[in-house]
């Protein structure tokens, strides 16, 4: 037997080895991590000024700044995780609190667990196929945030499920043995304590989301913008004087036109509309407002004729088949309470008005990490020092999404006693 | 709590207040190449016309009219003219087009600064070293010209996705996509300027954009185009806009395009608008960016086939290879 003075001896050397190794790894990490903001640093540090962050892209570097990707990419992560974290977390509760054990329910959590490990390039061929051509979302922040939400499901499904685990069992059946329905134990109890694990693993998510441009390019994210989605209940410009509308029904588009127009571009149901005119940027000026009535009995001639009754207006039918209305030079129009539903089954724009609350998300957008692609690519090199400052802003978009998540964990660690 | 049941609030309501929105934007999508132009052209125009709207994407010309014969964009940005099989595609969807080049692009061979021999060279000198059968024969320089030196040649060159690869192997080798693959590509332009510049015995080539950027930097090499034995330029030519707008650099210069939907031309004013703006700023623009202009005549030709909404190709769906675009465009408007 060895002497008990020996043992302790080894022991505290293999645990002066083992901290000696754990200290290098942290230090290398650290190192990398400093190289890596050093480089960005150097590179991007004198291009970010607050004109850099309320510019629009321009083809002159120094002029250039990142607004438009600022901003897609914060309104792409709001839908993000307005989508990802209510339905990750709801899956998670359900696999892990309710759903009974067999073999089913080991295929999902396989499954699952496979999903994390998709590229992400095949999310984004998913979401071509159905969100932008089955639902016809369009090539929006809202295809984006949702394409991104398909991506992080499976890390915030894991994360909710590994913190409901790590809650002790008897807290579970203490509160069924006071007479505590599920929902009330998951509400009251296992929520709450998870919130921690289920905040860093949706953050950890929402941080690979930030980052990614495969699936968003192939859903047709763009790469020059210069202008913002339109905010909530502000005013939608009005129609300029010349303006063609297309005639057509919306789901029409795919065959040659020319055939069966005229049954197509019909009312659907009698009513009226508003067409309003007043001068180009008249905004305070009162329009003169005109109400035509329509039936579902008027050939596309007869809707013509109709507009073109309007004082102010003109509308012809273009060779082509489009529905062509022209106010007066310098005024504007607009079509308003469209009762008939003319304006929807034409695919017709009405101008005017006000933006509904979440109209934004039908915008084309760009990315923070596409716009750096798209600097790095020119080729003059003072594109360079845009993309590292883009860098910049992206890591400042996640060390701020970190620190919500520390300072909810460390909030929620307070409150809990146990 | 607090937070997730509003989470789960937000979510139920924003998925329920969906409503379509309708918005007047002019959509550009396609080649890389061209997108310096067309976004140059959005900035001014939208700093012109407030209220207007442009995006610009870059899908590659190839992306780009995939999405235009599907009608999703306004306007397609193109390197090369429109192909046969895309042709039927627009005639398919019921897609008319308008052809309108827009500038030149010219692509640069170039060499190390410190390189004292290949100053010149021909286009079956440049044939001999890059075609597929180059590969692992054709190391050395000595190999192309015995007098040149007894060392290995480093080969840089654009990715096999980009326009520029596709282009430079149809002038060099005679068939499009037709490389020797033991080089470094890289769609990274700025990464094929440093590779040449870091090695006496490198070559590469890419668009004559960059190497305008990296002049001090590089040599560029002049180019004799033999084609059945005959010089067709009359000696080696340098790459310079003259010699470009004098249709005198070939076979390594190209005419850039855009192509846009007849249907939107005529409903959306927004784009007709844009187009007009194009074509009356594409002197100034395209220089500024550094392509290389059309001249002033062509684009009065390109002008009026735009006025007339005049649609089709002149190419016939094949490379637009060492021809003069004026040639093409002046029998296209008899």
């Amino acid at each position: 037997m060895r002497p008990i003075d020996q043992t302790i001896r080894r022991g505290i050397f293999a645990d002066r080895v083992f901290s000696i190794i754990g200290w290098a790894s942290l230090l290398f990490c650290l190192c990398m991590l400093g190289l890596l903001l050093y480089s960005l640093l150097s590179d991007g540090a004198s291009r970010l000024s607050w004109d850099f962050l309320s510019s629009f892209p321009s083809r002159r570097a120094a002029a250039a700044g990142a607004k438009s990707a600022l901003v897609g990419s914060l309104l792409v992560m709001l839908i993000t995780a307005c989508t990802a974290i209510p339905l990750g977390i709801a899956a998670g509760v359900y696999l892990e609190e309710y759903a009974r054990k067999n073999w089913f329910t080991s295929l999902i959590e396989v499954n699952i667990a496979n999903l994390a490990a998709v590229p992400s390039i095949i999310y984004g061929l998913m979401a071509l196929g159905l969100l932008v051509y089955q639902f016809h979302l369009g090539q929006s922040i809202l295809t984006g945030g949702i394409t991104l939400a398909f991506l992080i499901l499976p890390i915030v499904i894991v994360a909710t499920r590994e913190a409901l685990r790590s809650i002790p069992q008897h807290m579970r059946e203490a509160a069924f043995a006071l007479g505590a329905s599920r929902w009330q134990v998951v509400r009251d109890h296992l929520l709450p304590y998870s919130t921690g694990g289920i905040s860093t693993g949706v953050i950890i998510a929402l941080s690979r989301a930030v980052g990614e441009t495969a699936p968003l390019v192939t859903i047709g994210a763009i790469s020059y913008i210069a202008f913002l989605p339109p905010s909530p209940f502000s005013e939608r410009p009005w129609l300029p004087a010349t303006n063609a509308q297309r005639a057509i029904a919306p789901n029409a588009q795919e065959g040659p036109l020319a055939s069966g127009l005229d049954d197509m571009a019909r009312p659907p149901h009698s009513g009226t509309i508003e067409v309003r005119v007043r001068p180009a940027q008249g905004a305070n000026t009162t329009p003169v407002t005109t109400t035509l009535a329509f039936e579902p009995s008027m050939s596309i001639e007869d809707l013509r004729a109709a507009f073109d009754s309007v004082e102010g207006l003109s509308a012809s039918l273009t060779p082509s088949g489009n529905l062509a209305l022209a106010a007066d030079a310098g005024s504007e129009f607009s079509l308003a309470n469209d009762t008939a539903g003319l304006t929807r089954a034409l695919d017709l724009d009405k101008g005017g008005g006000r933006y509904g609350p979440v109209e934004w998300a039908w915008s084309p957008f760009t990315v923070l990490p596409i716009q750096m692609f798209n600097w790095l690519s020119r080729p003059d090199e003072a594109f360079a020092k845009n993309a590292a400052a883009a860098g910049l802003l992206l890591m400042a978009v996640t060390l701020g999404m970190n620190g919500a998540a520390i300072f909810v964990r460390a909030r929620m660690r307070r409150r809990i006693k146990w | 709590m607090k937070p997730v049941s509003t989470a789960v609030l937000l979510g139920t309501l924003f998925l329920g207040t969906l409503a379509h929105a309708q918005q007047r934007v002019v959509k550009v999508d396609g080649s890389s190449t061209v997108a310096p132009i067309s976004e140059a052209m959005a900035e001014e125009f939208q700093n012109a016309n407030k209220g207007m709207k442009v995006t610009v994407g870059t899908s590659g010309t190839g992306g780009g009219f995939k999405k235009f014969v599907r009608g999703e964009i306004d306007i397609s940005d193109a390197s090369r003219p429109i192909t046969k099989a895309e042709m039927e595609e627009c005639a398919k969807g019921g897609i008319e087009y308008i052809e309108l080049p827009v500038a030149f692009d010219a692509l640069t061979v170039v060499i190390n600064k410190q390189n004292t021999w290949a100053a010149s060279m021909t286009t079956e000198e440049l044939k001999k070293l890059w075609e597929p059968a180059a590969q692992g024969k054709i190391t050395k320089w000595n190999q192309i010209r015995p007098e040149w030196p007894d060392a290995e040649i480093k080969l840089f060159g654009a990715g096999t996705d980009s326009g520029t690869f596709e282009y430079f192997t149809e002038a060099v080798v005679g068939k499009a996509k037709s490389s020797r693959g033991d080089y470094t590509a890289s769609e990274d332009d700025n990464t094929l300027v440093k590779g040449v510049e870091g090695s006496k015995y490198a070559l590469g080539y890419f668009g004559m954009a960059y190497y305008e950027a990296h002049k001090s930097k590089l040599q560029a090499v002049k180019i004799d185009w033999i084609k059945d034995g005959k010089s067709q330029t009359g000696g080696a030519i340098e790459p310079s806009a003259a010699n470009v707008i004098g249709a005198k650099y070939n076979p390594l210069s190209r005419p850039l395009f855009i192509y846009v939907n007849k249907q939107s031309a005529e409903t959306k004013p927004e784009v007709k608008a844009f187009v007009d703006f194009y074509l009356k700023n594409a002197k100034t623009l395209v220089s500024e960016v550094k392509y290389v202009p059309l001249p002033d005549a062509t684009y009065e030709v390109v002008s009026s086939r735009w006025a007339k909404l005049q649609t089709g190709t002149v190419f016939g769906g094949s490379h637009a290879v060492g021809i003069s675009l004026a040639d093409v465009l002046a029998k296209e408007s008899k």
